[in-house]
């Protein structure tokens, strides 16, 4: 008992390390003190424990106190959000298609509890591509196809580009084998399909038309960046010749006055000459007079 | 297939549905349930995102995963438990502390255990009653002192750091850290006593 209480009360006990657990949960730990914490949780059960509660509370507690208050959502998401969903759920339903070639599993659920089927870090499965469009291109194809008795022919439909050719075809076949009452209720849904594929190909001209003005406006701002560049690189050379010209011409000056100065030093010298040789003369004289 | 804009097919009664009523309809099938969703909440999702991660790009991938997470999560919604707007909360606030701490590590730590424990916690957090949860807060609330509450509002709102709550507070880091600490641990004592209160009954 005294050595937990020692351990509780010491800078190295869990006091410390669960301190650290509540600032860790709402993302507010340095990479090191995040490091210190790692270290001590491999070790330490009673720890880890402490910090899934605290992961679970602030979870909690989180959304709770929004709902609560609602808060404004003043900050707008960016342009072209919706579009890129769209692709995106196309895009990886296509994928997980191609890759099990089958529907999706829906494995989370959603405030039940057969999610205790979820292993601890299974979230990560939530993250995992979801094949919602290519599942419902398969379960549209197949419902269309119940009709017509030709289930089996239609197996996947990998491309929204091919979905008016594979529906031709199914018309055609529809209009040789069916009887004429089917035949209507075939057409019916070919008619929706296209409706559908036409909504899906104006989304995809849509975000392709986005993408497209995203483009161009980067085009422009680079060719502008381009021309001012080039505008500041020709005044910089203008400036940096302005600056030579006035160098040469203060160099020429300095060279002049250089020289003047050393024709007033041998003048100058000249005459001390001079008069070194007078007085010279001049004390040759007073000798001579003595 | 998603189609674009669900009010070119449909008469726009779909997006007046009620969030529980969406979620039985993409039970059914009905995929423009989901565009509807999007629509009803891509904004807040994004704003709870961008005031962790303060970035756009990852803010809007944590957007489009928690919508394509309902996808994965709608077989077993209960309705009598779940409300769609917090579990969405719940869902985009846990992936963009997860993305924030990822950036952090700039793959060159690895926090394996703590990662492991924090989810574990969130797996709980899912299990939960959201109803019941916003009843608790509620007690929390109460149960506050103004600095507390300030703290929690600072750090759940604004998304600010300990520091930067300090700085908005004129308190010290540690003071904030000890607040955000004793109001997380209030609401959990509310949520065991709840808990022991049900297991009574």
């Amino acid at each position: 008992m005294l050595g937990e209480l020692a351990r509780r009360l010491s800078p190295w006990g869990h006091g410390k390390f669960q301190r650290l657990c509540v600032p860790a949960v709402v993302g507010n730990l340095s990479p090191e003190e995040l490091t210190e914490l790692e270290k001590h949780l491999k070790k330490c059960a009673k720890c880890r424990r402490f910090l899934s509660e605290a992961a679970q509370t602030n979870l909690i507690a989180m959304p709770a106190f929004w709902e609560k208050r609602k808060p404004a959502v003043s900050m707008m998401p960016p342009e072209g959000i919706r579009a890129r969903f769209l692709q995106r759920l196309n895009r990886e339903g296509k994928e997980q298609q191609e890759e099990t070639g089958s529907m999706v599993e829906w494995k989370l659920p959603l405030g039940s509890r057969s999610h205790l089927k979820v292993p601890p870090n299974g979230f990560k499965m939530f993250l995992r591509p979801v094949s919602i469009a290519a599942a419902l291109i398969v379960a549209s194809v197949f419902g269309a196809g119940y009709y017509t008795g030709s289930k089996a022919k239609l197996k996947a439909v990998p491309a929204s580009g091919q979905i008016a050719a594979t529906l031709d075809n199914r018309t055609i076949q529809a209009t040789v084998a069916s009887p004429s009452e089917t035949k209507e209720k075939v057409l019916q849904s070919v008619l929706a399909e296209l409706t559908r594929a036409r909504t899906l190909a104006a989304a995809e001209r849509r975000a392709l038309e986005e993408k497209l003005a995203a483009s161009d406006a980067k085009l422009t701002s680079l060719r502008q960046d381009s021309a001012n560049a080039l505008q500041q690189s020709q005044e910089t050379e203008r400036e940096v010749k302005e600056v030579l010209a006035a160098s040469r011409k203060e160099n020429e000056a300095l060279r002049k006055r250089i020289a003047d100065e050393d024709a007033i030093l041998a003048s100058q010298n000249r005459r001390t000459q001079e008069f070194q040789n007078e007085l010279q003369l001049a004390r040759v004289h007073q000798q001579d007079q003595d | 297939m998603i189609t674009a804009n669900p009010s070119e097919l449909f008469d726009g009664s779909i997006a007046r549905a009620a969030d529980e009523d969406l979620i039985e309809l993409l039970r059914g099938g009905s995929d423009e349930a989901l565009t509807v969703l999007f629509d009803r909440y891509h904004r807040l999702v994004f704003h709870v995102a961008l005031r962790v991660l303060r970035n756009h790009g990852y803010a809007e991938e944590v957007v489009h995963n928690a919508i394509l997470s309902i996808f994965r999560a709608v077989a077993n919604f209960d309705r009598r438990k779940g409300l769609v707007r917090v579990w969405l909360l719940q869902y985009a606030y846990h992936r963009a502390l997860h993305r924030k701490r990822h950036l952090t590590a700039n793959q060159f730590y690895r926090w394996e255990e703590l990662e492991a424990a924090m989810e574990v916690g969130a797996a709980r957090a899912y299990l939960g009653d959201s109803r019941e949860n916003v009843r608790l807060v509620d007690q929390l609330l109460q149960r506050l002192k103004p600095r507390q509450r300030s703290v929690m509002e600072l750090t759940y709102y604004e998304g600010l750091t300990a520091e930067e709550v300090s700085q908005r507070l004129n308190e010290s880091v540690h003071v904030v850290r000890h607040d955000l600490q004793r109001s997380l641990s209030i609401l959990r004592d509310v949520m065991l006593g709840a808990t022991a209160k049900k297991d009574q009954c």
